[in-house]
């Protein structure tokens, strides 16, 4: 019994590396119940995991978010040149 | 035939007014997602054209600048896409190989985390993304990943197709799509947190 038992349990654990992909593949398409469960076990046992994970769907936010940020950054204008271009061609 | 002259010369104004209230803001947005001026020019260009030739479609109910920012995304976006697949068909070998060793660089042969990578905790990650000092920070860390990897995470996050549609228009199969954006992810989290969170 205790043989199975530790069979099963080994057979629900996963590698802190398997457990980081399961957490990526999650935000992007779905997982499967052996590995949701798998998942849940691991980070429950896991800090490093869980803190993975709430980094990776962050950065997911933010790159999702970004950019009604960014777009008035002064450092990124065109040149004066490229846009008296640009108009130009259009009177054309 | 007058009509027409009329028409072409109001599409000329109303495209000319676009170019000078809207191309700062195309402009900075195309840069900081292709990090190269002559392709941000090319883009911004290529954007008002589209727009030139396609304003009968646009319709006022919506902002020009929204309308403008939606075509300059899909030209984004095919732009990594292509750069994407052109790269992943030059050197598909050369990444399968070094995968054993790009994760050793997080994992011990155990495949548990090495102990001075181990992900911290952040704080404050309330407001950053206001924050333009993290965005650079970000920024730079996404310049420093391979350049597929970086263009995987480019075209993904700047449309709003889902991953499965994505893979379809890319002919490449999921599990290879999502290893990707893992390892990018990976990479670009480590520098974040070196980067900005401190260790």
């Amino acid at each position: 019994m205790k043989k199975i038992m530790f069979k099963i349990m080994n057979l629900m654990m996963l590698s802190c590396k398997k457990a980081t992909e399961l957490i990526d593949k999650k935000i992007h398409f779905r997982l499967s119940n052996k590995e949701n469960f798998q998942l849940i076990l691991h980070k429950s046992m896991c800090d490093a995991c869980k803190a993975y994970e709430e980094h990776s769907r962050f950065l997911d936010g933010v790159l999702k978010q970004e950019q009604n940020k960014i777009e008035n950054l002064d450092k990124y204008r065109p040149t004066e040149q490229f846009k008296a271009n640009l108009i130009n061609k259009f009177k054309k | 035939m007058e009509e027409l002259a009329d028409y072409k010369i109001n599409r000329t104004e109303i495209i000319s007014e676009w170019v000078g209230k809207y191309s700062d803001s195309l402009y900075s947005w195309a840069f900081y997602k292709t990090t190269h001026r002559e392709t941000a020019e090319d883009l911004v260009q290529d954007t008002f054209l589209s727009a030139f030739q396609a304003i009968d479609k646009f319709e006022n109910k919506s902002e020009p600048k929204t309308w403008l920012f939606s075509i300059l995304n899909n030209k984004i976006y095919d732009y990594h896409r292509k750069k994407f697949k052109n790269l992943s068909s030059v050197l598909p070998n050369k990444e399968q190989k070094s995968d054993e060793d790009f994760d050793s660089n997080f994992f011990d042969d155990n495949d548990k985390w090495i102990q001075e990578n181990r992900p911290q905790q952040w704080n404050d990650t309330q407001n950053l993304l206001d924050n333009n000092e993290f965005l650079a920070v970000l920024h730079y860390c996404m310049e420093n990943l391979p350049e597929t990897w970086n263009s995987a995470i480019q075209f993904k996050y700047i449309s709003e197709k889902d991953s499965d549609d994505i893979c379809k228009e890319l002919g490449i199969n999921t599990t290879n799509y999502w290893q990707i954006l893992h390892r990018a992810k990976l990479k670009l989290r480590q520098c974040v947190e070196n980067k900005w969170f401190g260790r």
